[in-house]
């Protein structure tokens, strides 16, 4: 490619491009159901994403009350920001920067790599705009009212929030950038669940230093964290702070300044260096496309040799033939699939982290085993929601056209693979963690076993949303985000009977509590498979839809 | 138009293309042939810009693929073998899209695409308002072509083009590439229907296991091997077996 063309930004096809990736973000698309085709997504994600994390902003303004000052409050509320859009940016950017399937629609046309490359950052800007104007909605509201705060304190905050989101973004941008050309094309596909991993994990570990910077039993030190910190420099929130310091606080102080210059320079550079220095966006995509095809053979027969193991050793339990079918095909897709791998990648990285953080944090050394157990429960449900998403929705008519009774066994299927291959692994290295963290409180372990009894019944959550098909969704933008938020929302519950089992291990009565929930789950557990089996639809209906 | 010499794509150890050389004038209309596997599609994935060859060099139209891949792009049509558009857009969407990207301005594409919707017979209704995910497979292959000659490219890839049009246009489309290769555009067609391509194409190239086997007119390559049909020095060419006795055996397998 000739140097001149290769460092142009063609404005018009950035255009064209951000539009078009704009409107399929936000079209109703047809999925595939035991009934034929219907028509999801659209605008309600997206609008329920809002809604959900508005409200998380105002949860987290009401921590405003503590910081009290502009710099603060503004610091934590990038804090949670930068986390949250940091991360929901990560498990988007893989599927948008990096979307095979888009090659045969764009790979030839004459698109430069840098235009490419900015269209679909300023696609992820577009949806993490979204998603950090939402959370600090009420925040920016709230600023106005700390001691400090001068009129300009609101709109000080926007600006501080919408250079952060473009840091954030760009960040992603540029590691991604960086992944495709410092480890080169060959090993992208590797790499790129790798980078996911290695950067979910540096999102979540430092997610959990900032907080012990502000050490909020003895009272924060606004002077102690600006002057006597030298981490300060080397956390984001503090650089976006210091433009809601310099511009909306009453406090002068020449720090504020130099952080907010500190964080407009990073911007521009990762900005700059994503957009570009780095894109070789279109050989790629490209290389990934070819090389999903020139998959060598022996991991392909070790993966197929270890799946026929496994079933062997699961037969039992894996009696049905559909059930044993569709947790062959969930395999396949977890230890095979590029995209797959991704998209779990994201949600798998806080399973690594969090646990060890107990065994350095002796305060929350029973809290944090206990709660990444309750969240590996849940861990069922990221799995099936992330095996629904495919780009090749129409390959799931397979399960139309087979004479197979019903969807319920194929869920089934499917959920058994997520809890052996996914589930399993993460809570024997929780619970190897939490013997290790707890050791000097070994009565707590017992706190394990309300949730382990759980998770049979929390498995089959996800087929009470409807009927359930592996691969038969299309991959859009926010979705996965908004499976993140459902599991959220789905752990409340699990972490208030978390909760009510650390209560009663204090209070002694642990034991009866336990034996009441053990029969509680049973009859949940049953309930919930009869209502799995009703809602799945029998073929012969099905069949009347197909092609409708 | 299209100049390739020693062109070849490894992936690790494994060569897919073997330095093909190849020299397509300006105005003819070539047919690509070869089994599944053998090159043809990564082969024109090189020519298009898609794919950085690992080896050799390629020309369209006078422009590197490799140094010039952006310019070389501006005058390549392309109609992918897999069908792939963006199907949360409607064809009016998408056809506008394409038109943008290949820097057409708006009064001078709309008059375009609403010429090849009216050739391919799509209505204003269905192209204005439905996504292409809802349109049957035939309806989306009219909007891929009409995608691809939009910007009137001077070299032109098919990759099964016909693929699920209906017989009426598949005719009225085979006219079409006749008349565009007689206008002077060049035009590489792939397909795996060798009546088609024995009929239409002035010259065929014979690809197997990423080599060059056959390069000729159709008489021309009859007469070196021999057979009566095209069909039949392909499969001469390509394959060892017997087809018709695999096909028995095979059938007769099925009930045992």
């Amino acid at each position: 490619m000739s140097g001149s063309a290769a460092t142009r930004i063609d404005w018009r096809q950035v255009r064209a491009l951000v539009r078009a990736f704009v409107l399929m973000s936000v079209r109703k698309m047809p999925m595939r159901t035991l009934r034929g085709e219907r028509k999801a997504g659209g605008l309600g994600p997206l609008v329920m994403l809002f809604v959900l994390y508005t409200l998380f902003g105002a949860l987290m303004a009401a921590m405003f009350a503590v910081t009290k000052d502009v710099f603060l409050s503004a610091f934590t509320a990038h804090m949670m920001t930068l986390f949250v859009v940091g991360t929901a940016a990560m498990s988007e950017a893989s599927d948008v920067l990096f979307s095979t399937s888009e090659n045969d629609v764009l790979g030839h046309r004459p698109i430069p790599p840098q235009t490419l490359v900015l269209a679909k950052a300023l696609t992820i800007l577009a949806f993490t705009g979204m998603l950090a104007g939402a959370m600090n909605l009420v925040p920016t509201i709230v600023l106005f009212f700390m001691d400090d705060a001068r009129p300009l304190a609101p709109l000080a905050h926007i600006a501080s929030v919408a250079l952060s989101t473009i840091f954030a973004s760009a960040a992603v941008v540029c590691l991604y950038g960086v992944v495709a050309r410092v480890l080169g094309r060959e090993r992208l596909q590797r790499a790129v669940t790798g980078a996911q991993i290695a950067s979910t994990i540096f999102l979540a570990a430092g997610f959990q230093v900032v907080p012990r910077l502000l050490d909020t039993r003895n009272g924060i030190d606004l002077g102690a964290l600006l002057h006597d910190s030298w981490t300060v420099w080397l956390i984001p929130p503090a650089w976006f702070a210091g433009i809601d310091g310099w511009l909306g606080s009453a406090v002068s102080e020449p720090r504020f300044e130099q952080l907010a210059l500190v964080g407009l320079g990073v911007t521009l550079v990762c900005a700059w260096l994503g957009v570009l220095r780095l894109p070789t966006a279109n050989e790629s995509v490209a290389s990934l496309q070819e090389e999903a095809r020139e998959e060598r053979p022996p991991p392909r027969s070790a993966v197929a040799g270890r799946a026929s193991l496994v079933q062997r050793m699961l037969g039992p339990w894996l009696r049905d033939p559909v059930e044993r079918a569709s947790f062959a095909l969930a395999h396949a897709y977890l230890a095979r699939e590029r995209g797959v791998k991704v998209r779990l990648a994201s949600a798998l990285g806080f399973y690594l982290v969090f646990p060890v953080i107990a065994i350095f944090d002796h305060q929350r050394s029973s809290f944090l085993p206990l709660m990444m157990i309750w969240m590996g429960a849940l861990l069922p449900i990221t799995v099936l929601e992330t095996l629904r998403i495919t780009t090749r929705p129409e390959a799931a008519d397979l399960f139309l056209y087979a004479p197979i009774e019903g969807g319920a066994r194929i869920f089934h299927g499917v959920r058994k693979a997520a809890i052996v291959f996914v589930q399993l692994p993460i809570l024997c290295y929780t619970i190897l963690v939490a013997c290790w963290a707890m050791r000097a409180a070994p009565t707590q372990l017992l706190l394990l076993l309300p949730a382990l009894v759980a998770m049979p019944l929390l498995s089959l959550v996800p087929g009470l949303t409807g009927e359930y098909l592996p691969l038969s969704v299309a991959s859009r933008t926010g979705q996965r985000t908004l499976q993140s938020m459902i599991v959220f929302l789905v752990m409340i519950p699990a972490a208030i009977f978390g909760g009510l089992s650390y209560f009663a291990l204090r209070a002694g009565w642990f034991w009866p509590l336990f034996a009441l929930e053990v029969p509680l789950v049973i009859a949940g557990h049953v309930a919930l498979r009869g209502i799995v089996a009703r809602r799945s639809r029998r073929l012969g209906h099905a069949r009347e839809g197909v092609g409708a | 138009m299209i100049r390739t010499r020693q062109l070849s794509k490894r992936y690790g150890p494994r060569e897919v293309v073997c330095g093909i050389d190849l020299e397509i004038p300006a105005g003819q209309l070539v047919g690509l042939l070869g089994p599944n596997g053998a090159g043809k599609s990564t082969t024109i994935k090189m020519l298009t810009g898609m794919l950085a060859p690992s080896g050799g060099t390629a020309e369209v139209a006078g422009f590197d693929i490799g140094t010039q891949a952006l310019e070389a792009k501006r005058v390549i049509g392309y109609v992918p073998e897999s069908g792939a558009v963006f199907e949360a857009l409607t064809a009016n969407e998408y056809l506008r899209l394409v038109s943008a990207l290949h820097g057409m301005s708006e009064a001078e594409a709309q008059p375009r695409i609403e010429r090849f919707l009216a050739f391919f017979e799509l209505s204003a209704a269905e192209t204005g308002s439905k996504p292409l995910g809802s349109f049957s497979k035939g309806m989306r292959q009219k909007v891929v072509i009409t995608a691809a000659l939009l910007h009137n490219p001077k070299v032109v890839f098919l990759d099964e083009p016909l693929d699920g049009l209906d017989a009426n246009t598949a005719l009225q489309f085979k006219s079409l590439v006749q008349s565009l290769a007689r206008e002077g555009k060049t035009i590489v067609y792939c397909s795996h229907i060798l009546d088609v391509v024995e009929r239409m194409c002035e010259r065929v190239v014979i690809i197997h296991q990423g080599r060059i086997l056959e390069d000729g007119s159709v008489p021309q390559i009859l007469e070196r091997t021999g057979m009566r049909s095209l069909e039949q020095a392909f499969n001469r060419l390509t394959s060892t077996q017997d087809q018709a006795q695999r096909a028995e055996d095979m059938a007769r397998s099925m009930n045992s």
